[in-house]
């Protein structure tokens, strides 16, 4: 019974890691044919929701590594973010444009994108 | 192979961010974001102990390798949202549109106000959208490809850390125009941070994400140039 169960949860997790892996290759593989138009891992995302959608892919055959990735993605933009400690004198000789931009403008574009749909989304 | 140290500074990242996230649970403080405190916990380290960022990188590039698959996973929610989406694509679209082409030219206007010369408001344009393509963008228009790094990073990180209660202060109560707020705005890091309170919220923004990557990468050659001209 136990034995069953871990077995379950271990094929869950290599499938999920096998189609993931699989959707990011192709995606890469579609990137480069499109000259590089989209990243591989977007081509790759929109890949996995379309295998999703007709049925090809099925959701549990995905649902355990993909839910797991999902809720701990913030994670990985730490080394990223990190490495802004590589360009502290771009940083230093731009800081008042780059604190304006990303702390104005973001909230601008926020605000637009938001009520522009919230308005569209009651107005039908 | 895996090097002891790239591992040591996996678990490291791991363990700072496991902490941040468990303050951020207790005392549920907006500025007490994980990517925030983990950054800020992480450079203050390395600078302290003087380890140069480069030897950081070798453990960090593990996980910053596995943001491709991360990406690809945000794909589900995607597809479990697709019912509504398919109904709203034409609007998302229009929507999407209009926000991109308002993010680079208000993001060059802003900069120049700023005091920033033409490059540098070049390189700060596509800040919204996900790093690869920003970069992409910048360098096509000889712009500063580590600025836009640096400002992706800081929008994404403002949009994790304000935008929750941004959004409630602007009175956008919808949760598909959240999402798609958060998606235009602070592309991934905004997604990964709104998926977190919902699933539904999630899936718009990662659709808003997609769509402001590829229409900014479309317009952004057309659009940044326009835009300079007409300040210079």
């Amino acid at each position: 019974m136990k034995i069953a169960f871990v077995c379950q949860r271990v094929a869950a997790w290599l499938s999920s890691a096998f189609i993931l892996m699989a959707c990011l290759w192709a995606g890469e593989f579609f990137s480069v044919l499109l000259n590089h138009l989209l990243p591989g891992s977007i081509l790759g995302m929109l890949l996995l929701a379309g295998l999703l959608a007709s049925g090809l892919v099925r959701l549990s055959w995905v649902e355990a590594g993909a839910g797991f990735l999902v809720r701990w993605m913030s994670l990985l933009f730490v080394p990223v973010g990190v490495g802004v400690l590589d360009h502290l004198d771009l940083l230093a000789d731009n800081l008042f444009a780059i604190v304006i931009t990303c702390i104005v403008g973001t909230t601008m574009i926020m605000a637009l994108a938001g009520w522009l749909f919230q308005w569209l989304e009651r107005k039908s | 192979m895996m090097s002891i140290q790239a591992l040591i500074y996996i678990v490291l990242t791991v363990v700072v961010f496991s902490v941040s996230h468990l303050l951020q649970k207790r005392f549920k403080h907006p500025l007490l974001n994980p990517v925030l405190i983990s950054i800020l916990a992480i450079c203050g380290m390395l600078v302290s102990m003087e380890i140069p960022y480069h030897e950081y990188q070798e453990g960090g590039d593990y996980l910053t390798d596995l943001l491709g698959i991360a990406v690809v996973a945000l794909g589900v929610p995607l597809y479990q949202q697709s019912k509504d989406i398919r109904r709203e694509l034409p609007g998302v679209f229009l929507i999407i549109t209009i926000s991109s082409c308002f993010a680079l030219s208000n993001t060059i206007f802003l900069a120049t106000l700023a005091g920033a010369s033409s490059e540098v408001a070049l390189s700060l344009a596509p800040k919204s959208v996900t790093t690869p393509i920003a970069v992409m963008i910048t360098s096509s228009l000889n712009g500063i490809p580590a600025l836009s790094a640096i400002a992706v990073i800081f929008t994404g990180i403002m949009g994790a850390v304000f935008g929750i209660p941004l959004l409630s202060l602007m009175r956008i109560t919808s949760p598909k125009a959240r999402g798609i707020a958060m998606g235009a705005a602070s592309h991934a890091i905004g997604t990964a941070r709104i998926t977190q309170s919902s699933l539904q919220e999630g899936a718009y923004s990662a659709l808003a994400l997609v769509l402001s990557a590829s229409i900014s990468a479309l317009l952004a050659p057309i659009v940044i140039p326009t835009v300079l001209g007409w300040l210079s």
